[in-house]
């Protein structure tokens, strides 16, 4: 299905030179990377090596000690940003149709039915509207997040390893919606799903060492090159792996 | 069925007060049986019973009383005890002052202050009100603070990108994360107050009143009316046993993450 919002124009996420410590290690130093816009972006790494913190940088829920962040008009991009944790982070006293719409009751503004009706619609959440999220499975709990996230309608979408506790079947369901709900936006995931990141990116980037680096980028014309076949996809899902591994 | 009903709350702790209950009465009578312990010391559980219900009028006068300052006592213990923690919360001068003087305040014996309420406030139900206020307001402060300081880190952060930082943005926030989230809290700290708001009526009656249950249990005690009273007794046990649990179900309804 087309996903029909598209009241902005996708943005690029400029990051130059930042350095951030967390508990006098230092994670990123003189760290530069670009998130071109209307690329989905990946970001593979390690355990520890930075990734979710590079993206709540991004976000704005850290700050970095030097550096900055901006889109590629060198402007903020605070205000771009649809934020999805790993955990669904749904308020337990909201029914669920109050949790989707929490980012318009906080800015108090009106939000539109007729994107509520279609998100709610293709992520199968309707029936549990007047739920409360402890009475909904997990994976419902996440496709209810998603609804959250994109019905704020942003061009930069962040997420942060959002199908990490979903059973295969589940996982590969909402990667496809996902797939659909990106369009025409920005995305910056970070996970440790290889195929995950495959099947969902345009772009790969891989961070290694401390402080943490860019260390290989996959690109668009890469990753086009591998997923033309099912056998060249294993041959990339290797090559990642090996790199990680490394 | 009767695995329904016990799945009920409400039934569950019902059930549980009508075995404790008679259990109660049962020991009584047997420690009156088996001591010999005479009727002015310990009257039996019958002879109470028969008391109240023969001077219900008298009784239920006093009771209205006494209900009345406890439930004026935790509204308004309530009201400012949440109002003082999220001052406390939201603005720093007033935890840097409010604080110390909160816990300062639950260094004072109520009963040492309890002559002094009187002779300010009257020998009315003002000064009652004020014990039962004081009595509470400490455990709904703290309990509430406590909630709304803990608020989960990542609720608040996501509110914040949501939000977009504008200038209403931190009182949205407070108003859609914190206080619900403290909420749970606040609720232990009414449990609380549930069950000393009594303690402070009856404190402030015995100091210095003309009516409510701790009053009539005095007159009655100077004039050794001893079935009198233990019928007051039982029935201010009885009246908070009520509260707290009223409170407590209320709770349990409203407040249910």
């Amino acid at each position: 299905m087309e996903n029909e919002f598209k009241y902005y124009s996708p943005i690029g996420v400029t990051i130059e030179n930042i350095q951030f410590k967390y508990d006098k290690s230092i994670l990123f130093r003189d760290f530069s990377i670009n998130f071109p816009p209307n690329i989905n972006t990946s970001i593979l790494g390690n355990n520890g090596i930075g990734k979710s913190t590079l993206i709540k940088l991004i976000s704005g829920i850290e700050k970095p000690n030097c550096g900055k962040i901006t889109d590629y008009n060198n402007n903020t991009i605070n205000d771009s940003i649809a934020y999805m944790d790993q955990f669904d982070q749904l308020l337990p006293w909201l029914k669920v149709k109050n949790n989707i719409i929490l980012g318009f009751k906080l800015r108090q503004e009106n939000y539109s039915h007729q994107k509520f009706n279609y998100l709610t619609n293709i992520l199968g959440i309707e029936k549990f509207l007047n739920n409360f999220p402890t009475e909904v499975s997990g994976g419902t709990k996440q496709r209810i997040a998603l609804a959250r996230t994109f019905i704020e309608d942003k061009p930069l979408v962040i997420m942060d390893e959002p199908f990490n506790s979903l059973d295969t079947n589940t996982k590969n369901k909402l990667i496809k919606l996902t797939k659909d709900l990106v369009k025409n936006k920005t995305m910056i995931l970070v996970t440790h799903d290889i195929m995950e990141a495959i099947e969902l990116s345009d772009q790969i980037v891989i961070l290694k060492g401390k402080p943490a680096q860019v260390y290989k980028v996959f690109n668009s014309d890469d990753l086009s090159y591998f997923k033309k076949k099912d056998n060249t996809i294993i041959e990339l899902y290797k090559k990642i792996l090996n790199i990680l591994d490394m | 069925m009767k695995k329904k009903l016990f799945k009920n709350k409400i039934s569950k702790s019902l059930f549980s007060f009508l075995v404790i209950l008679p259990t109660i009465i049962i020991i009584w009578q047997l420690v009156i049986i088996f001591t010999g312990v005479p009727k002015y010391i310990l009257p039996s559980p019958l002879e109470v019973f028969m008391e109240i219900k023969l001077k219900y009028d008298i009784i239920f006068f006093h009771f209205k009383i006494t209900l009345l300052e406890i439930v004026i006592g935790i509204i308004l213990g309530t009201l400012l005890g949440t109002i003082s923690a999220m001052t406390i919360f939201l603005f720093k001068p007033a935890r840097i002052w409010l604080l110390p003087l909160l816990v300062a305040s639950q260094a004072i014996p109520v009963f040492a202050i309890a002559p002094l309420l009187v002779l300010w406030l009257g020998y009315g139900i003002s000064s009652k009100i004020a014990m039962a206020i004081l009595i509470i307001f400490f455990p709904v402060t703290a309990n509430f603070l406590d909630g709304l300081k803990k608020t989960r880190q990542d609720w608040i952060q996501l509110a914040k990108i949501m939000a977009n930082e504008t200038k209403l943005s931190k009182y949205l926030i407070f108003r859609y994360i914190h206080i619900p989230a403290a909420l749970p809290n606040l609720g232990s700290g009414l449990r609380v107050a549930a069950a000393v708001a009594p303690i402070g009526a009856i404190v402030g009656e015995w100091v210095g009143s003309g009516s409510g249950l701790g009053y009539l249990m005095l007159q009655s005690n100077a004039k050794f009316q001893i079935n009198l009273m233990f019928a007051s007794l039982i029935v201010i046990i009885f009246t908070s046993l009520i509260i707290y649990f009223s409170i407590d179900q209320i709770i349990k309804f409203l407040i249910r993450w």
